[in-house]
């Protein structure tokens, strides 16, 4: 393989994951539009999902069947979460709770997953193609599994951009963004949106994890945290709150890391893509694509 | 059509609202005057549902209220026009309009949605011209009408305004007032808060004075402007309320 074959590769997988951590970012981004909240619940929400898929596939049932369910199950946390560890919280803007209480339930789900699927890692089986799938484009052979998150992941985020952009609905997540009481003046159910918003969050975490999986091939109960560290950084490179920064500050991030790994050394990917985080946030606070978070009453 | 019945609101131990009774007459304008803090905008948000007063009742059409959700409160015909020139200012005014609109309305009217729009183009058409346009790049006074036409695209009975004419050039303050005499005349009950008595009488048929949480004066046109030459209400109308 040449140099450039080589390199190319490597951007192109960069992409791939970069991707998955995008998708992770703009889970981050809707839950902070619309409360304000950080949620360090999102990593296990991640793995979650994967693992209810996992051993529902285990159990016989089918891909078609499983993953729905799988998405049924997350989308219904994602509420519970909202509703019992958030809701509460908002009455108290200064509170920093949330961070106790979303952490608070990412860590109980984590535990969860360890107590019924046991801490070791499990295999997780490709999606529609085999690992050992390859599409040839411009000369460079790419696998099918990583070219199929890459595209699944993009067009999510497309369409997630035309619903908040194009349809009332968006258009009322973004006003509740903007200012709750304003829009609760305007008839919108403003603690709906949040509620909302966090099942839309939670289903994105679902699918974050279900297109990763197969590309790690193997989870455990902690791979959904490690991966969210990776989208946050993603989602604060970007600038957190920006759904452009979401997709650059991921695709980014995964180039970056891919490149590191196959030029210096894979165990060095995390570790820089940190230093990228301190260098970028020493040059721009808010993010590459930072929107200024103007707090009101 | 509106009765407030010894209404107080506390923010912990700030007693904003110690004991407030009014009577709002149907179909006329209702000026609530009162300086800096001495509870105008908490009284229009105890009346919108924004806040749940700790004692005392609002009746609305002779139904309490007081306790109901906003949203509620929207669909029985109260809107409220916000202090601060509250507007989706990320949004563009056209979005605004069609936020000011869908969510307050029957799906019955949701079929005249463009029409209304229209119609808010035609009364106002600078609004029309820059209708794709961020509403935060609006002027204040072009942001200030199209928050009324915003709050009125639900048909209120109800209106409530929360210091209109605050930051507006004369002429702008006299479109806006020329406006709620036009809604006034569509048989809209109106309440406006002002700072400045003088404003308010303008429009106004009938005037109450807050200070500090309290009443302090009430009375037609007549009656408070014979009070504005008077000490207190002068104190009142400079902001200046004496402790
Ligand atoms: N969210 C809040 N928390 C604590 N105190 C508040 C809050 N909102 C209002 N207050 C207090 O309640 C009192 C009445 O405030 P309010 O905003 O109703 O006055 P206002 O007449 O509208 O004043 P302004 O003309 O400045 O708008 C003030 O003492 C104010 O400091
Ligand atoms: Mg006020």
């Amino acid at each position: 393989m040449s140099s450039l074959e080589f390199a190319l590769e490597l951007i192109f997988t960069g992409l791939c994951v970069g991707a998955v951590y995008s998708l992770i970012a703009h889970g981050f981004n809707i839950t902070f539009w619309t409360t304000k909240v950080v949620n360090f619940g999102h990593g296990p929400f991640i793995m979650f999902c994967s693992m209810l898929v996992l051993s529902f596939l285990l159990n016989g049932l089918p891909w078609i069947v499983s993953i729905p369910l799988g998405f049924f199950i997350i989308i219904l946390l994602g509420f519970i979460l909202e509703r019992f560890s958030i809701r509460p919280l908002l009455k108290y803007p200064t509170s920093m709770g949330w961070i106790v209480s979303t952490l608070g339930v990412g860590l109980f789900l984590q535990a969860l997953a360890s107590k019924i699927w046991g801490a070791q890692a499990l295999a997780f089986p490709p999606f529609i193609f085999k690992a050992t799938d390859y599409v040839s484009i411009f000369g460079i052979q790419l696998s099918a599994q990583y070219l199929l998150v890459l595209v699944m992941a993009l067009v999510i985020m497309l369409i997630m951009e035309v619903i908040i952009n194009k349809t009332i609905w968006g258009k009322a997540m973004k006003a509740v963004a903007h200012d709750p009481n304003f829009a609760r003046v305007m008839g919108i159910k403003s603690k709906m949106v949040m509620t909302l918003s966090f099942m839309i969050s939670a289903l994105l975490a679902g699918v974050a994890g279900i297109l990763i999986a197969p590309i790690y091939g193997t989870i455990t109960p902690e791979f959904g945290m490690n991966i969210m560290v990776l989208g946050f950084v993603a989602s604060v490179l970007g600038g957190i709150g920006s759904s452009k920064g979401a997709l650059f500050g991921g695709l980014m991030l995964g180039v970056i890391e891919k490149l590191v790994g196959g030029y210096i050394s894979t165990s060095a990917e995390h570790g820089v893509a940190f230093l990228i985080l301190i260098i970028i946030l020493a040059l721009k606070p808010d993010g590459i694509f930072g929107v200024k978070v103007v707090q009101k009453v | 059509m509106l009765k407030i019945n010894g209404l107080h609101v506390n923010y912990g131990p700030i007693n904003a609202l110690k004991g407030i009774s009014i009577d709002i007459a149907e179909g006329k304008i209702t000026a609530i005057i009162g300086a800096n803090g001495s509870g105008k905008s908490t009284m229009l948000s105890a009346i919108s549902g924004l806040i749940i007063p700790d004692q005392g009742e609002i009746y609305y059409k002779d139904t309490p209220i007081q306790t109901k959700p906003v949203e509620e409160r929207v669909k029985r015909g109260i809107a409220h026009v916000m202090e601060g020139r509250r507007l989706f200012k990320d949004q563009s005014v056209h979005d605004n309009l069609l936020l000011g609109f869908y969510f307050r309305n029957s799906k019955e009217n949701k079929k005249n949605m463009l029409k209304q729009i229209t119609e808010v183009y035609e009364r106002f058409p600078i609004l029309g011209q820059k209708k794709h346009q961020l509403a935060g790049t609006l002027s204040g006074g072009q942001q200030q009408l199209l928050i009324i036409s915003m709050a009125i695209l639900s048909k209120p009975r109800l209106l409530l305004l929360d210091e209109p004419s605050l930051g507006l050039a004369p002429i702008v303050v006299d479109q806006v007032y020329q406006y709620l005499d036009e809604l006034k005349a569509m048989g809209v009950t109106i309440i406006v808060s002002e700072q400045m008595a003088a404003l308010a009488m303008r429009i106004a048929d009938f005037g109450y004075v807050l200070e500090r949480g309290k009443i302090v004066g009430k009375g037609d046109v007549q009656y408070l402007k014979s009070m504005m030459d008077s000490d207190e209400m002068s104190a009142v109308y400079f902001g200046e309320a004496k402790v």
